[in-house]
């Protein structure tokens, strides 16, 4: 019964950590600058190269997402920096990092 | 003297030795061994070959960084290839291969019928090195093997023709790959109908699986071939330097015998003489140029010793010249007019490092930035082009995006996740503001962008 609590509580641990590191980023293929696979987050595509040809493939890959960014986050603050400045501004103002006002929203 | 002995002990620190052991199982013959750096999903560039002759069954590379690496034994014949991954630390490394007593048996055909004489090359699934093999007047290859597994066979019968791509698993039955008689051929022409040779032919082949796209080149007829594509519904298009790219042929290649023929023409467009200079007026060379109309890149060129270039654009579409120079920054010339086109790339002057990052500090890693310069929206596919640069507009694990060497302006953003969401920001990110909108001044820049969940 001890053993079989332990099978079980290994079990649900296995499943419940998502094996995030045997999955691949997710990549498509990029005719532009000569034909490779690159990076493409939010893709749901894997990608293989050989000389002469490129494939872009369904499998499970790192970060798909169908949902947009934009609609589930909005921008709260903006802070910019620069070796002697540090702005917060909100985002409905262009972030700068005026070196006439140094530290002035700190 | 001090100096010297800090750099010969600093450069002692790096280099690690790694040692490679053979176990020859029996094989007597020589074996070349070759190291190379490991790039994830490239191909291997062998850096180092040292070859044992017979008797000998080990061999060691010095001098090497850490880091990973990629391991080759090669013996005379075509399938006697053995590889191995190795990792080196700063004490350096040591790995052991065993040669197989395996043989391999590969057939080709065509249609069902062997396929004589046809040249077979076999990409290693995961480490991506290759080994060629040919088969006899019947269609046979009968050799030894050292690495079973799975491989991306090309096969062609003709060296002209593009080949035929398929997947291969070598274990204990024979391989017989039987190429489909399916073969989609052309001419690519000018705007005088006069052949054009070495253009860039590309067919783009969609199945329920997966996005294929193999690439060949026009003869000095202009003729191209694919040999055994695929069934599913297929795109061809073809470009050169100084065209405009053409139009796609779309077409559906269904059932176990089709031809498709179609001719490709490649219009010059509308001639621009374009300047590509730098802040001061000195011409940039080798600067690439891309036109981008409606967001699609149209045509590529690269500026000659005096920075000039004459860029095809098609007649009738709103575009803009994107300027990249080999020494970083970016320049846009928008078309207008009827005059040369001066591309000022101001200087790449500054730098920005974009943090993207919840209230909480959770890192908004792995989405792409649809990026706006001083007004000028940079389309996603020169985004793509940016990021083989290292000039990656995808933020990292910590949710940065790091540009260099740009220019001064103001920068907006808008994230995505994925190409249609890119294409949808990018028809009206002219008609609204940008989520992120930073000033870059001249020398080093950092923004911390936080975002709050919508409610």
């Amino acid at each position: 019964m001890k053993l079989t609590r332990i099978i079980l509580v290994c079990t649900l641990l296995l499943l419940a950590a998502s094996p995030m590191f045997a999955a691949p980023p997710c990549k498509t293929c990029v005719e532009e600058g000569g034909s490779a696979c690159d990076f493409d987050p939010g893709s749901g595509t894997r990608c293989r190269f050989v000389a002469g040809a490129c494939e872009t493939y369904g499998g499970y890959c790192i970060n798909f997402a169908e949902t947009t960014i934009l609609a589930e986050w909005s921008v709260a603050s903006i802070e910019m920096t620069r070796p002697d400045t540090k702005t917060v501004t909100t985002p409905t103002a262009v972030a700068s990092a005026a070196t006439t006002q140094p530290n002035s929203q700190q | 003297m001090r100096m010297l002995i800090v750099l010969l002990l600093a450069l002692s620190a790096d280099a690690a030795t790694l040692t490679v052991e053979v176990n020859r199982n029996g094989f007597s013959g020589p074996i070349e061994v070759a190291v190379a750096p490991r790039v994830e999903g490239n191909p291997p560039v062998w850096s180092m070959k040292e070859t044992l002759p017979a008797g000998k069954s080990s061999v060691a590379f010095a001098d090497l960084g850490s880091g990973l690496y990629i391991v080759i034994a090669r013996g005379p014949q075509p399938l006697q290839r053995l590889s191995a991954k190795a990792n080196v630390g700063a004490k350096g490394g040591a790995i052991r291969l065993v040669i197989p007593k395996s043989k391999a048996s590969v057939r080709t055909k065509l249609a069902g019928q062997p396929l004589a004489d046809a040249e077979v090359t076999l990409t290693h699934d995961e480490l991506r090195w290759d080994m060629q093999l040919e088969t006899d007047d019947k269609g046979r290859f009968e050799g030894a093997l050292w690495e079973p597994g799975v491989y991306t066979a090309a096969v062609r019968k003709d060296r002209a023709a593009a080949p035929h791509y398929v997947d291969v698993t070598f274990a204990a039955e024979p391989v017989i790959i039987d190429v489909p008689d399916r073969h989609v051929s052309g001419h690519v022409m000018d705007d005088a109908g006069k052949p054009l040779a070495g253009a860039l032919v590309m067919l783009q082949t969609e199945s329920n699986q997966s996005t294929l796209t193999v690439r060949t080149t026009s003869a000095l007829d202009g003729a191209f071939t694919f040999f055994g594509v695929r069934e599913g519904a297929h795109s061809l298009s073809a470009r050169a330097p100084s065209y405009v790219h053409s139009d796609a042929s779309v077409f559906e290649l269904r059932g176990a015998s089709a031809k498709h023929s179609a001719d490709l023409r490649l219009t010059r467009g509308t001639q621009r003489a374009v300047r590509v200079i730098d802040e001061r007026g000195g011409p940039i060379a080798n600067a690439t140029l891309y036109t981008a109309c409606n967001g699609y890149i149209k045509s590529t060129l690269t500026t000659d010793a005096d920075g000039r270039a004459n860029v095809a654009v098609p007649a009738s579409a709103a575009c803009a010249i994107y300027a990249l120079p080999k020494e970083g920054s970016i320049a846009v010339g928008r078309i207008e007019g009827t005059e040369r086109i001066v591309i000022r790339v101001p200087d790449g002057s500054s730098s920005l490092r974009l943090a993207l990052k919840s209230e909480a500090g959770a890192a908004f890693s792995d989405l792409w930035l649809l990026m706006r310069v001083d007004g000028m929206v940079v389309p996603p596919p020169i985004a793509r082009i940016l990021g083989a640069r290292g000039f990656s507009l995808v933020t990292d694990d910590e949710g940065t995006i790091s540009l260099a060497h740009i220019p001064p302006g103001t920068y907006e953003f808008w994230p995505y996740r994925n190409e249609a969401e890119g294409r949808m920001i990018y028809e009206v990110a002219g008609e609204f503001a940008a989520p992120i909108s930073v000033n870059v001044t001249t020398g080093e820049n950092e923004a911390t962008v936080k975002f709050k969940a919508r409610r």
